[in-house]
């Protein structure tokens, strides 16, 4: 089985963090992962929402290059990317005429081989076994708030991922790492997304409920798995304070980074100095 | 706008029905879709009633409403449907009708300028360009001093590149935007 990283533009920028720690830990792991040469954007929320064929034939071209270049699976560490390949993947596999316009444009062959993983199917899939033997247990008391938000999980018909409204894969992982996990009722509720920059007063508010819940629940720390959930909560604490005078300091932290931290990396060897929020909890 | 009627399109619920790849018609407004609706609460049309409009052939209100550009993609809706509708892949394809007739709500420009900003710089580089959106989008919309200090806290802390990261196959990626974009 070979593995390519198609890593998406938010790791390249604004989540560094996540793209930092994911390739530390997975060379710990001893996990080979090269890059899918010459990908591109995905389009994200500006391409799905707006430009239904364009968004389509952006990830049918980085699923063709996957394939050209050998690759069985590919990780997709942002949802949106994973979603929006899966999606591409789908609807060409339903639309041949759709599928050929496409490919007659890029000029490249495509037979759908290839399968699209979330970071969460990675850990299971290619780091399970290694993962219990490297896991030190040194922090069993910190309690973590798994953070789904929406596309990892949905839609469940098209991604076949988990429970959509109850989904417990990352609370296996994070338990496995040797953190406790409390129950709450906000894990797969939106953080306002893509509307960061345009609409900031509803992503104060979303994240300001995510926040609230997470706290009634006991939970020392959010993890996430998601750029722009990552990004929503540490980047807004300071607008939600202001708006809401309610000071939550939560830390919101990668699984990517908690893998670090569970096999014996020091807090100082991992992004955290990029968060806006500090991660003070792993010293 | 909203609250009056403007013309009736009779075959709107059909050609949706085809695009969004459901029968419109089964959708019987039970309203679990905008029950669990994250931005429901400032729409003018939550989402149940974007169905019913889809429905009654009310397309002009609906490509001009703010309920498009406010919906978050979260897909709560298409997942919690209890007939097995899409009421987030309605919502796609209105937003698509509307830019390419460029029937755009004026209330949430910002939105929509923020969507042109971004997908401007994938066209360009094949990847999103922060600073080149940013620039585009603040100049364009006038919001040059919105969220200035978190932009100053996220550049100092490396989140932000200067320069963009052209990819080689861009002449592709041009090619697709020419055939599948009008802006």
């Amino acid at each position: 089985m070979s593995l390519g990283y198609y890593p998406g533009c938010a790791l390249r920028g604004t989540s560094k963090e996540y793209d930092i720690s994911l390739r530390k830990g997975n060379d710990a792991l001893g996990v080979p992962m090269p890059e899918v040469d010459d990908w591109n954007c995905c389009g994200a929320s500006a391409g799905h929402m707006t430009h239904h064929k364009l968004t389509i034939a952006l990830n049918v071209r980085n699923l063709a290059l996957a394939e050209a270049q050998g690759f069985d699976d590919i990780l997709a560490p942002c949802p949106l990317c994973s979603k929006a390949l899966i999606a591409a993947q789908q609807e060409v596999k339903e639309k041949p005429a759709l599928k050929d316009e496409i490919l007659s444009i890029i000029e490249m062959p495509y037979e759908g081989k290839v399968q699209v993983l979330n970071y969460l199917q990675v850990v299971e899939k290619y780091y399970r076994e290694i993962l219990p033997g490297k896991v030190k247990h040194v922090f069993g008391n910190l309690k973590a708030a798994c953070y789904y938000g929406c596309v990892l999980v949905r839609p469940p018909k098209l991604l076949q991922f988990d429970d959509a409204e109850r989904p417990t894969s990352m609370e296996g992982i994070v338990n496995l790492l040797g953190f406790q996990t409390v129950d709450w009722a906000m894990k797969v509720e939106c953080c306002g997304g893509g509307l960061t920059l345009s609409r900031a007063d509803i992503v104060v508010k979303l994240c300001r409920d995510l926040l609230r819940d997470a706290k009634a629940a006991g939970a020392d720390f959010i993890v996430a798995a998601c750029p722009m959930c990552h990004a929503n909560l540490d980047l807004r604490q300071s607008g939600i304070a202001k708006r809401y005078e309610e000071r939550y300091g939560m830390p919101i932290v990668y699984l990517s980074e908690l893998i670090g931290i569970a096999i014996g990396m020091r807090p100082a060897d991992l992004p955290f100095e990029k968060h806006l929020v500090t991660v003070s909890l792993f010293r | 706008m909203a609250g009056t009627i403007t013309r009736l399109d009779s075959s709107f619920a059909d050609e949706m029905s085809e695009l969004a790849g459901f029968r419109m018609k089964d959708c019987y407004q039970c309203g679990k879709c905008t029950a669990g609706c994250p931005t429901s609460y400032l729409m003018d049309f939550p989402i149940h009633q974007v169905m019913l409009l889809t429905l009654q052939g009310r397309r002009e209100e609906l490509l001009r409403s703010t309920a498009i550009w406010l919906c978050v993609s979260c897909e709560t809706c298409t997942t919690r449907c209890p007939k097995e509708c899409k009421p987030s892949v309605v919502m796609d394809m209105l937003r698509a009708i509307a830019v390419e007739e460029g029937t755009l709500n004026k209330h949430e420009k910002y939105i929509i300028q923020f969507h042109k900003s971004f997908l401007k710089t994938v066209e360009m580089f094949g990847r999103v360009y922060e600073v080149g959106m940013l620039a585009d989008y603040k100049v364009r919309t006038v919001t040059l001093m919105q969220d200035l200090i978190l932009g100053g806290r996220m550049f100092t802390k490396g989140k932000i590149n200067l320069f963009p990261d052209k990819i080689k196959g861009i002449k592709t990626v041009k090619k697709l935007f020419d055939r599948y974009s009008n802006w």
